[in-house]
C-alpha cells in the first residue's frame, strides 16, 4: 500500500492511496494518515487506485476524517472504484464524508 | 441417455492465528480461482468475506495467538455446467456464531461524523455480501462455510 501527499491550492491536502486497503494495507497507512489528519484542515482522500477496501480500511478513512472534523475541517473522498464505493455506501459513510468523481467538484465542496 | 456430470475440487490453506498471516489468503485464492474467470466484483466479494471472517476469528476468537491455527478449505463443485465455490473456515476458538451475533447498527442517515462508528462493520459486511453462510459449532471450535454461486454476485 502506497501513500503520497500533495498540497493543493486552497489549503487542500490530497492524500493519494494506491493498493489494497485490507488489514495489511490499513496497518501500513494508518499512522501516516493520522499524522496528516492532525494538521490538515481540508482533506481529500484519493481512492482511485485503491483496488480493495474492507472494514479495517473503512476505519482508516473514518478515523482521520473525524480528527479533521474535530478541528473544524472537512474531508471528501475522490474517485473510488465501483466495489470500493459500494462498500463505503453500504456503511453510509458517504452520507457524511461525500464521494466525488469530479476533481473540481471535490475541490469546490471542500473550500 | 447421458448421466449428470459432477466434479469437486478441494484445496486447503492453514494459517497461524495472527493478523500478519492474512496476507497469505489473497494469493491462495488467486490460485484457487485462477482458471474460473471470475468477474472483478465477485473476486472482490470473496476477498472481503474471507478477510472479515478470518480476521474476526484471529482477533476476537484466538486473540492473535499463533499457537492456534485457522484452516481454510476451498471446495469447488461443478454439476451440469453450474459452479459453486465454498470456503470452509475452521478454528479452535470458543464458540461464536457470526450469523447470530449482534452487529453494529449502521445509521441510515447519520447526523454527524461523530455518529459514524470507527469499527465493528466486519460481520455486517460478511452477512451482506456472502452468497450463503452456514455456521456449525464443533466440539472444540467453529466451522463457518461461505458459499458463492459463480457468475452471480450473491
Amino acid at each position: 500500500m502506497n501513500i503520497s501527499v500533495e498540497e493543493m491550492d486552497g489549503g487542500i491536502t490530497r492524500v493519494v492511496l494506491d493498493g489494497r486497503l485490507d488489514i495489511a494495507g490499513a496497518a501500513e497507512v494508518d499512522l501516516k494518515m493520522n499524522i496528516i489528519a492532525g494538521s490538515a484542515k481540508l482533506l481529500l482522500i484519493d481512492l482511485k487506485d485503491v483496488a480493495f477496501l474492507g472494514s479495517m480500511g473503512l476505519r482508516s478513512i473514518v478515523v482521520p476524517a473525524k480528527n479533521v472534523n474535530r478541528r473544524g475541517g472537512k474531508t471528501a473522498l475522490f474517485a473510488p472504484q465501483p466495489m470500493v464505493e459500494e462498500v463505503i455506501k453500504a456503511s453510509n459513510i458517504d452520507q457524511i464524508i461525500p464521494i466525488y468523481h469530479d476533481l473540481d467538484a471535490a475541490v469546490q465542496a471542500l473550500r | 441417455m447421458l448421466g449428470s456430470l459432477s466434479m469437486e475440487r478441494e484445496e486447503q490453506l492453514t494459517l497461524c492465528s495472527r493478523l500478519e498471516d492474512l496476507v497469505l489468503v489473497t494469493p491462495w485464492v488467486d490460485r484457487v480461482v485462477a482458471d474460473l474467470g471470475l468477474p472483478v466484483n465477485q473476486r472482490f466479494i470473496i476477498d472481503l468475506c474471507l478477510e472479515e471472517s478470518i480476521s474476526n476469528v484471529v482477533r476476537h476468537g484466538l486473540a492473535n495467538d499463533c499457537n492456534h491455527s485457522v484452516v481454510v478449505r476451498s471446495i469447488l463443485h461443478e454439476a451440469d455446467g453450474a459452479q459453486e465455490l465454498h470456503f470452509v473456515i475452521e478454528d479452535d476458538a470458543p464458540h461464536f456464531n457470526p450469523l447470530a451475533a449482534p452487529v453494529a447498527q449502521i445509521k441510515a442517515a447519520p447526523a454527524s461524523i461523530e455518529e459514524i462508528a470507527e469499527g465493528g462493520r466486519g460481520i455486517g459486511l460478511l452477512r451482506k455480501y456472502a452468497g450463503t453462510l452456514r455456521y456449525e459449532a464443533l466440539p472444540a471450535g467453529n466451522r463457518l462455510t461461505i458459499g458463492f454461486t459463480l457468475g452471480s454476485l450473491s
